[in-house]
Order: C-alpha cells, then structure tokens, then sequence
C-alpha cells in the first residue's frame, strides 16, 4: 500500500513540477530540443572513429548507440523524476532541509521528487531516436523500459551515496558531481577498450559500466549472470544510498534560514 | 581599465578558496585523458600508426592541447553567471555599476579561467609525459603557444558571454551552450580537422572552432611558425569580432530589461 502510494506521489510530484516549468514556454521546449542535438552531437564522434577502425572489441557503431541509448535513458530518467537529489549537497550545506523534515512523507522521496530536469525529456527521446536509427527489435523494445528503470535508479542512488557525504564535509557537492560526471563520460563507452584495473573501478565505485554496458549486454547477449547482477546491483545501491543518507542525516545541525515549500 | 584588472585579481584569488574544486577539475581532466589514451590507444594498435596524417603521440598531444583549452575556459560559468543574474533580477544591481557588464563577464571569467591554467597545464602536461613522451617543439616556442592559449580562452570566453547574453531574451541561455559546446566538442576537441571529410575541412579551417581549438591544439602537436602566424591572426580578427558583437547585444540586451522593483 505504502508503496502504491510513494510511485502515486512521485507522480504528483512529476507532473506538479513539469506544469511549474512549462510556464516559460520557450525556455521549455528549447530545453528538450536542444538536449536531443546535444546527444546527437556524438553520432558524429562514433561515426569518425567507426571509418578508422570496423569495430571497438567486438563493438560496432550500432552497439555503441545502444550504449549511449541506454545511458541517456537512465540519465534523462534520473533528471526527470528524482532531480532533487542533485541537489543534496546544497540543501544540507545552506540548511535548508528543516523544511523537507517537517513534511510526512519518507525525506529521500521528498527531496527527490522535489524539482525536475525538464532537459532530462531529451535525453529520454534521445535514447528512443537512438533505438529508431539501429533498427532495434521488438524484444529490445520490450526491455528497454525495466533496463533504463535500473539505469536511473542506480544513476541515483550513486549520487545520493556521494552527496551524502556533504554531511561530513563542505564541499560534497564537488565530490558527488564529479562521479556522477565521471560516470556518464565513462558509461557511453564500449568497455573493451579499458585495461583490467580500470574495469574494476567501473563496476564498483565508479558504476559507469553497470549503467549502460551491463544492460547492452543483457540485450546482445542475453546471460542470467548479467542480469542478475544488474538487478543485484539497483536494490544493493539503492539499500545503501537510503543507509548511508540517514546515517548522515544524524550529523545535520539545523541553519536558522527561513524557508516555506508549498 | 584598472577597474577591470580589480575584478581579474578578484575573481583569480576567490578560487585559491575553492581548492577543492581545483583538485576535482584535475582528476576529472585527467580521467577524460585516460579515457582517450585507451580509446585511441586501440584504434592505432588495430589500425595503421599513422591515422589522417596523426601518429599516435601526435593524436594524444593534440587531444591534451584540445581539452586544456576546453578545461579551463569551457564558457560554463560565463554563461550560467549571466543566467543567474538575469533569472535572480541581480542584474539590476549590476548594470548600473560603473562597469560595462559584458567586460565585467567576461573579465571576471578569465580570472578563473588563468588560475585553472597553472593547473590544469601541468596535469596535461604529466599526463603526456606518462604516456607517449615529450611534444616535437622546442623550448624557443612554449612562450608563443602559452600566449595562443591565452588569446583562445578570451576568444572562447567573449563569445560564450555573447550566449549568455541570450538569457535577456529567453530566460534560460543553457540550451544554446549545449550546442555551442557540442559543436566545438565534436569539430575541435575531440577530433583535429584532418579527421572529417574534405568538404567539412574548409568550413572548420575558417571558423572560431579552429582559432579557439584546433589550431592552437596543432601547434602543440606539430608546431610550426606558419601555422602560428595563421592561428594567431584568426584569433586576433575573432576577438576584434566578437567584443564588438558583445557590446552590440549588450546594448540590445538591456533594452529588454523590466524591473519589477523589489
């Protein structure tokens, strides 16, 4: 029941949020479009390299455009219903989180309902248009959704990991932007290309390559193994981001700024 | 003019502060280093050691060139300092300052800009080292290729400006970055113009892509006085272009400007 009503909120909250945003028209839909060129961008990247060389470890053009597809996807989903997380490090560093404290619902949600990256529904589009120009199958089609519901929700609860660490000290917010950075550069490449070490950082602490690779991988080369590490993977972090968020939360002393959310 | 060399000072010291930052833009850059050694260092080992008229070490001191520049002078906090001004109304406090603001933008960028320089030249220049050795040039041309940095970054800073300057229109300037930076990403950094086809090389050749990126890259990776006679006159001419442009839009721009008081 609690959760029916959580995914109801999220909801509320997503359309509350894209209603605030659409009052600037022009700002709204610049933001969307402007974001699928931006993604679109890097089809020129891999087309170069792909002239050069056929393949990248058994990675063609079209399996990269899987990759950046399901990156995008998580991303953009990420930005789109939990952006608030993103700003963590800012809420706890000015205190402003006495006011999501004061509300009833579960604080983690709270926050990261709380505001949306309307540019997120490009990058949404993005990862659909990219499906389109590789001729996926019907069967991709099909898991695409769940996969890039993973995505997002391991893009997120590593960020929410990070931020927390604004707790501790000032400047978390550099910390947490920086591996989330990190991630998505490194998550829209094939990861055949990086040595042994590398890989390991990038399964772990860095979990670039769980975000897109591990999915594209379901998808090409369907093994239980990757799948059940990938789902593994999205309820352990999101486990962790809700442990390490609220042992946090006991560190937080209240600021005295005044501030009303409605 | 002594004014503007304040705000310079200024806004060069305000970083000594942020040191955390300044560590996290180093690791960031050189894991963007990292992820090319690989990249390109599979596509020359599985294709010819000479790619487009680039050796391998040609190709990696070219890329580090490209994304010094791209680092330190990104136009990302010209543009969402402008932004934040126009959308927080504290433009009205500073437009009547006796300062021109689009100087004021663009100074106060560059202060952050140099301080990025010291640091991020350095780590480039390790980063190099580690993997593919010393650059061709001699030690006669550090001075004239540091000073072809300094005139890309004002060249990038006063145009980036120019789009933050778009924030008067439209609210939200970012969409417009995306695509300038994109572009630069896709036809400057990432690639020299060599690597596209022969139609596409003319149009880079004559663009701000080159005078801010590409030439000034090349000269690391293959110097020669004839190209540094080239690139520092298109950089010239550019900057002449784009400071009048400026102060042209800021002209337009602040007719646009309604204070509601407050």
């Amino acid at each position: 029941m609690e959760v029916k009503n959580n995914i109801k909120l999220i909801f509320k909250y997503l359309i509350l949020n894209i209603k605030k945003q659409a009052q600037y028209k022009i700002s709204f839909i610049l933001n969307i479009i402007m974001m699928i060129a931006n993604d679109a961008f890097f089809i020129i990247q891999w087309h170069i390299i792909f002239s050069i060389v056929p393949s990248l470890g058994g990675y063609g053009f079209n399996e990269v455009l899987l990759i950046w597809s399901l990156t995008a996807g998580g991303f953009g989903l990420s930005h789109l219903f939990f952006n608030g997380v993103y700003n963590i490090p800012d809420i706890i560093y000015r205190g402003k989180l006495d006011v999501y404290l004061t509300q009833p619902k579960n604080l983690l949600l709270n926050i990261g309902c709380s505001s949306t990256d309307i540019s997120a529904i490009g990058d949404i589009i993005y990862g659909f248009i990219a499906l389109i120009i590789i001729g996926a199958k019907f069967t991709t089609w099909l898991i695409y959704f769940p996969l890039i519901i993973c995505s997002a929700v391991i893009i997120t609860a590593t960020h929410i990991i990070y931020a927390s660490l604004a707790f501790y000290i000032k400047r978390g917010d550099a910390i947490a932007s920086s591996i989330n950075r990190s991630m998505i550069t490194f998550g829209t490449y094939p990861m055949t290309i990086f040595n042994s070490t590398i890989k390991i950082i990038l399964y772990s602490i860095v979990p670039a390559a769980v975000i897109g690779f591990i999915p594209s991988q379901i998808i090409l080369n369907f093994s239980i193994y990757n799948l059940l590490f990938f789902v593994g993977f999205a309820i352990i972090s999101t486990l962790l981001a809700f442990f390490v968020f609220n042992k946090g939360l006991k560190k937080y002393s209240s600021g005295s700024v005044m501030e009303v959310r409605l | 003019m002594n004014k503007y060399w304040q705000i310079f000072k200024i806004n060069f010291k305000e970083n000594l502060q942020s040191y955390v930052n300044t560590i996290l833009s180093i690791v960031s850059f050189c894991i963007i280093i990292y992820i090319f050694v690989n990249l390109w260092g599979y596509i020359y080992t599985n294709g010819t050691p000479v790619i487009n008229g680039y050796t391998y070490a040609n190709m990696l001191w070219y890329l580090i060139s490209a994304e010094i520049i791209c680092y330190c002078s990104s136009g990302r906090y010209v543009v969402r300092g402008i932004n934040n001004d126009v959308k927080t109304g504290k433009v009205a406090y500073t437009l009547n300052k006796p300062y021109n603001y689009y100087i004021y933008a663009v100074v106060s960028d560059m202060g952050e800009i140099i301080f990025k320089y010291i640091f991020i030249i350095l780590a480039g220049l390790l980063m190099g080292l580690v993997f593919v050795g010393l650059p061709t040039f001699s030690l006669v041309m550090v001075l004239p290729i540091i000073f072809a940095f300094f005139l890309s970054s004002l060249m990038s800073s006063l145009l980036f400006a120019i789009v933050g300057l778009l924030a008067f229109w439209i609210e939200d300037a970012t969409p417009f970055y995306w695509l300038v930076s994109k572009f630069f990403l896709i036809l400057g950094i990432i690639f020299p113009p060599e690597f596209f086809p022969s139609w596409v090389q003319p149009i880079i050749i004559y663009s701000p892509v080159y005078s801010i990126y590409s030439g000034t890259s090349k000269l690391v990776a293959n110097f020669s006085w004839e190209l540094y006679a080239n690139v520092t006159i298109s950089q010239i001419v550019y900057i002449i272009i784009f400071a009048l442009l400026g102060l042209w839009v800021l002209s337009k721009a602040v007719k646009k400007v309604n204070i509601n008081g407050g």
